[in-house]
């Protein structure tokens, strides 16, 4: 069995080279959105869902640092280079999206973790049992905790700032320092 | 792809992967989507059935560092294999199984991302369940589901109590790392280390999540706790051991006896020339148990035993390292085509040590034995014949090499490898969204087993009678030659052909009480070497699975969709289990033998599932699964019917109706499977005699009729909202249960007949000859003597069983940090078992001598408080296990003469109160409180995100209720460790 194993492994480190992702070698970051965008054209999201409950997100107060409207967020669990509010979102939020190009990750573990920060507040947030919490941000941002914790103290309100971590994937840090791993779905 | 995906990949999960969120509509929020007892897509609070979710958190906040202590945390189980104890682990050796309800170990279905393992561990009834200790390394666990339903209209086979489904991290990105600590305060010895670590992969096309652990686990040994555990782990076969005149003979004072020449009087056996003591306790028992703690404990039971504990040689937890892996990744190679695969893989080396079995068959020893002749003349008698009832070796696993010159040991290998490939195909029809996918799942268990902890029968024959010994012609040879040349030469084995093994204390005692310096009498260590027994098997179990499912979206009905799944199931299980030819020529005396079995069972299944809305806020699903099963020629159809109404947001009422099946292990349809037990035959001799069941393909599945009641309240506002109720009443009415006969019934029974025949005039060899009895199933010589006992797997038993589930917890916030506090309580409330036309309630019963039931509290209530402010974070869990009944009148039930006989070793051991202590049918309830802290450093250098845990389990340290069985505890219901430290380090990057 552990040849098939290694033989499948292979095949997915390898998936770059037969994967349609050409969008992933031009440098230009603006350019490669672009490209990304004409690839996942905008109907891929255009279910919209709202993430949170309409209360909670009534009762949400945007900071004078994050001006961006409240938006029904979208359930795109992955790769937040296919959304449309790319493009449209404040500068801020454009300027803290997460690097698209991850590739299959090896060019992409080190040097990026202080590269990418995400300074926002908690405009409102979903606590379920037995669930992860989900984050939406005043940026407009939607991010769902990866590694859940029986109780945290996050709040609607709260500022926080999240960063790549070393090897991969984001850290949300509240300013009492309350710390969880994140994964942004919008 | 992906949003396609996401849109449909609910109704696929069951099949698929984990955690994944829906979006479909913008008027619905954003909800996990629970992915085990439907096909269809269904968040927890829309699930029909009662489910049960352990998440990563929670079994961070157990600090379990295994899976067994995370299934002895679950108040829904009971009866679970959850201790790597040799007595309470029913030969588990390390692997664990979950027993959801008390229905049997094999009666629960754990899947890995919803798809199947092969069923490795075989319990002493020939019931086959899955590892589930080694199935994943616990970094890798996103969350169980737990469906504690009858399910088998979903899943198939083995889905009779529920489903527990281990979900991974598949989108996890960055690396996680733990090391945890654990160590019991008792005794230091049984420190867990553990280091597990997982590093995620992930790309705009797929990712990949990889992970491992090691668990080095030390052993707490009996000896290390021999003031609460020894003593109980007693036998009447000890070494020195029983000596039993054998019938006929007249025993006669000595010319250094009491009364030369005279007969004993009454026929008594005399301990010493003297005549102040009689019994047929070896004369030396009371010197043997005067030299170190355990091994022999003096004589018992009127001096007629000497008892002897090997519990030294035996674990309260035993040693382990295991090493587990898992990897999982997707790849979309289209925008609506997703390959994904999974692999998994453990090694587990398990070892222990072991004390000699018993010698069996009770061998006599002739009146001209040397030992025989000393022993006489120790008792002042003249020699006599005697049977047997020792072991070729006493001692404990303290006993220095020259006393004990075998190492006797258990050394088991376990290794299991899984590989999951497959695809996810989305399509529009029409506008309708559907998904297919398709996989394949291999997995294979291989077990490598070597013993040495019995006598070689044919040898031990000779020995007892002065032909022993590898250079020794019992045709030609001359009896006890070999010892008197190698006590001629000063220790020469080699200097002798044919030996006597000795059994008697005066091997090793001299009359004197000093150490044995005839040599003729000492037993050489190069025939202890000729004696023992050494045996290996290797089994393998594999499981070849297909599964195809489609699944989507018929119409609109009542502003909601009507989604459909149908699918196919093919799976091949093979079993074959291969012995040495020690274990084939039955030679051992006490594990007597074993035969090579193979089997091998193929079975095809059909299912379909729908969910009708047929009112906004009442949906009716139904499921219908069709298995058939090649080799045995029978097949099966299960039905399964859930409602679900949802009057209110924050209400949900859900009820099932459905049948559950389970198809009997390949052992029980294709094996063969040996035990030993001692038996009290005809004449009212007793010794352990083997029974041997071998495989009926006749079995019918065992079958479940099964209904669930329950509601869900979580209030979304107000004072209430955090507040999160769930209360399930449920019912099984199971019959057919598989279940081996018991040897002892079989034994009575033709006992019975042949007394008959005896009151009525015949001989014994006469009835046996006239077929009187149990001919088919009682195997005797032709003198009559007992040779083993062949019972059958049957479908026999039959049982209803009902109780309520409760789950409860609120969660709110203060000026001092986040609070939540929990109740999970299970109540069994009935556990009617029919057997033989009698019907009795398991509940709050030990179930010694029940033939489905484990024990079983009546009240099991986990009670949980958590909080959070800023870096720190605290958890505390109280856990309580309701008392239970032996079951027997300890004091005049026929069948507690063990723990009558338990009662007065542990008197000898530890004194008097102890044993009354110990000796109640009266097993009292165990409350136990484990706290935990938690400090999160946050990014800290290179780290992302850093923590330190520090925890106590059992902080008032209470000691298991003591219960009259080996070491006086039950591993199903109690920790034996006490208190117990740990610590956890933990970084992410």
């Amino acid at each position: 069995m552990y040849p098939l194993v290694i033989a499948l492994l292979s095949l997915f480190f390898a998936g770059k080279a037969f994967g349609d992702d050409s969008c992933a070698s031009i440098d230009d970051r603006a350019k490669r959105l672009e490209c990304y965008d004409q690839m996942f054209p905008p109907e891929a999201v255009s279910k919209s869902a709202s993430a949170l409950d309409e209360e909670e997100v009534s009762a949400t107060n945007t900071t004078s640092t994050d001006p961006a409207p409240v938006q029904k967020p979208v359930g795109q669990p992955r790769s937040p280079a296919v959304s449309p509010e790319v493009s449209t979102a404040t500068q801020a939020a454009k300027s803290a999206e997460p690097e698209a190009d991850k590739g299959w990750g090896v060019d992409s573990f080190f040097n990026r973790r202080d590269a990418e920060v995400i300074e926002s507040s908690i405009a409102a947030l979903r606590r379920r049992e037995t669930q992860n919490m989900i984050f939406l941000l005043a940026n407009d941002q939607v991010w769902l905790q990866d590694v859940p914790r029986s109780i945290d103290t996050f709040h609607t309100g709260d500022k926080v700032t999240i960063k790549s971590g070393t090897l991969g994937g984001y850290f949300m840090t509240s300013a009492d320092g309350t710390i969880t791993r994140v994964r942004r779905i919008k | 792809m992906k949003t396609i995906r996401y849109a449909f990949v609910g109704a696929c999960m069951a099949m698929s992967w984990p955690a994944v969120y829906a979006a479909e509509e913008p008027d619905k929020t954003i909800e996990e989507v629970v992915v085990t007892g439907s096909f269809l897509k269904r968040s927890a609070a829309d699930s029909p059935s009662p489910l049960s979710v352990v998440t990563s958190a929670d079994i961070e906040d157990l600090g379990a560092p295994d899976v067994a202590e995370i299934v002895a945390t679950l108040p829904w189980q009971s009866g679970s294999q959850t201790r790597a104890a040799t007595f309470q682990g029913e030969g588990a050796d390390g692997r664990t199984s979950i027993n959801l309800r008390n229905l049997g170990q094999g009666a629960t279905l754990p899947l890995v991302n919803g798809k199947r393992q092969a069923p490795s561990f075989y319990g002493p009834s020939g019931d086959a369940s899955v590892n589930i200790n080694g199935l994943l390394p616990n970094i890798a666990i996103d969350r169980i589901e737990i469906v504690k339903d009858g399910s088998s209209a979903l899943y198939g086979s083995d889905a009779i109590a529920g489903v527990v489904n281990f979900l991974t991290k598949k989108d996890f990105e960055g690396m996680d790392m733990n090391y945890e600590f654990t160590t019991d305060e008792a005794t230091g010895e049984g420190s867990v280390h553990q280091v597990e670590a997982m590093l995620g992969i992930q790309g705009d096309r797929g990712g990949l999540v990889a992970s491992a652990s090691f668990m080095d686990r030390g052993e707490i040994n009996i000896a290390d706790r021999y003031d609460r555990f020894g003593g109980s782990s007693a036998s009447s076969t000890g070494q020195p051991g029983r000596l039993v005149p054998r019938g006929g003979q007249v025993i006669r004072w000595a010319a250094h006896g009491l009364n030369p020449g005279q007969p004993v009087a009454g026929g008594r056996y005399p301990r010493n020339a003297q005549g102040t003591s009689f019994g047929q306790a070896d004369v030396d028992c009371e010197r043997a148990s005067a030299l170190e703690e355990g091994g022999p404990i003096g004589p018992v039971l009127g001096n007629n035993v000497c008892a002897y504990d090997f519990g030294s040689f035996f674990a309260l937890q035993a040693s382990e390292q295991l090493t587990k892996f898992h990897v999982t990744g997707h790849y979309d190679v289209t925008d609506n085509f997703e390959a994904y695969f999974e692999f998994a893989a453990n090694d587990s080396e398990f070892d222990r040590l072991n004390s000699l079995n018993p010698n069996a068959p009770s061998l006599p020893i002739a009146a001209t034995h040397f030992g025989a002749i000393e022993d006489a003349f120790r008792r002042g008698i003249e020699p006599i014949s005697v049977n047997n009832l020792t072991r070729l070796l006493g001692g404990t696993r303290f006993t220095p090499k020259a006393d004990r010159p075998l190492d006797t040991f258990t050394k088991s290998n376990y290794t299991d490898q899984r590989l999951n490939v497959g695809a996810v195909w989305d399509l529009e029809l029409g506008s309708r969204e559907w998904t297919v996918d398709m996989s394949l799942t291999k997995s294979e268990n291989d077990s490598s087993i070597t013993q040495v902890q019995d006598t070689q029968s044919a040898q031990m024959q000779l020995a007892i009678n002065g032909l022993g010994g590898p250079s020794c012609n019992p045709i030609t040879g001359t009896r006890g030659e070999g010892n008197l040349a190698y006590a001629a030469s000063g220790g020469n084995f080699g200097a002798g052909r044919c030996y006597y093994f000795n059994p008697f204390g005066n091997s090793f005692f001299n009359r004197a009480g000093g150490r044995q310096d005839n040599l003729a009498l000492v037993n050489p260590a190069e025939l202890y070497q000729w004696l023992a027994g050494r045996a290996n098997s290797t089994g393998i179990y594999s499981q070849t699975v297909i599964d195809v499912v489609a699944s989507g979206e018929l119409f609109e009905l009542n502003g909601r969709t009507v989604g459909l799944a149908v699918g196919y199931q093919r799976r091949a299980d093979e079993g074959a289990l291969v012995v040495d030819t020690s274990l084939k020529s039955n030679n051992l005396d006490f594990a007597f033998g074993a035969n090579d079995w193979e089997g091998r069972l193929t079975t095809n299944a059909i299912f379909a599932e729908i969910g009708v809305p047929v009112l906004e806020n009442l949906e009716v699903n139904l499921a219908l699964r069709y298995e058939d099963f090649k080799e045995l020629g029978t097949d099966t159809i299960d039905p399964k019917l859930t409602i679900l109404w949802q009057p209110l947001d924050s209400v949900s009422v859900r009820a099932s109706v459905g049948t559950s099946f389970r198809v009997a292990s390949m052992q029980q349809l294709f094996g063969s499977l040996t035990t030993v037990a001692n038996q009290t035959d005809v004449l009212g001799d007793s010794a352990f005699r083997a029974s041997i069941t071998n495989g009926n393909r006749d079995l019918k599945p065992e079958s479940v009729d099964t209904y669930n009641v329950g509601f869900s309240w979580a209030p979304t506002e107000g004072f209430l909202e955090g507040l999160s109720v769930d209360v399930d009443y449920y019912r099984y009415d199971y019959t057919d249960i598989i279940s081996r006969q018991a040897s002892a019934g079989i034994l009575l029974a033709d006992n019975t007949a042949l007394r008959a025949a005896i009151a009525g005039g015949q001989t014994l060899v006469q009835a046996i000859n006239a077929g009187v009895g149990n001919r088919r199933q009682v195997i005797r010589n032709g003198d009559g003597l007992l040779l083993r006992i062949l019972p059958d797997f049957e479908n026999a038993e039959s049982a209803k069983i009902d109780g309520i589930d409760i789950t409860t917890s609120y969660r709110f916030d203060t000026n001092y940090g986040m609070f939540r506090v929990g109740v999970q309580a299970a109540w069994a409330k009935t556990y009617d078992v029919k057997s033989g036309g009698v019907t009795f309630d398991a509940v709050g019963q030990y179930n010694e001598f029940a033939p489905v039931a484990r024990p079983l509290p009546e009240w099991k209530i986990n009670g949980t408080l958590s909080w959070s402010m800023d870096n720190h974070r605290a958890f505390m869990l109280v856990q309580y296990v309701d008392s239970l009944d032996y079951g027997v009148d300890l004091l005049t039930d026929p069948r507690a003469g063990a723990a009558r006989f338990w009662r007065e070793t542990v008197r000898l051991v530890h004194g008097q109160k102890t044993s009354d202590d110990f000796f109640t049918r009266d097993i009292k309830s165990m409350t136990t409180v484990d706290l935990q802290y938690s400090y999160s450093f946050g990014e800290n250098s290179f780290l992302s995100s850093s923590e330190v845990s520090i925890g106590v389990k059992n902080v008032l340290d209470e000691e298991p209720p003591w219960i009259p069985v080996n070491t006086a505890y039950d591993g199903t219901l109690h920790d034996m460790r006490g208190r117990v430290w740990f610590m956890r380090v933990s970084a992410g990057m």
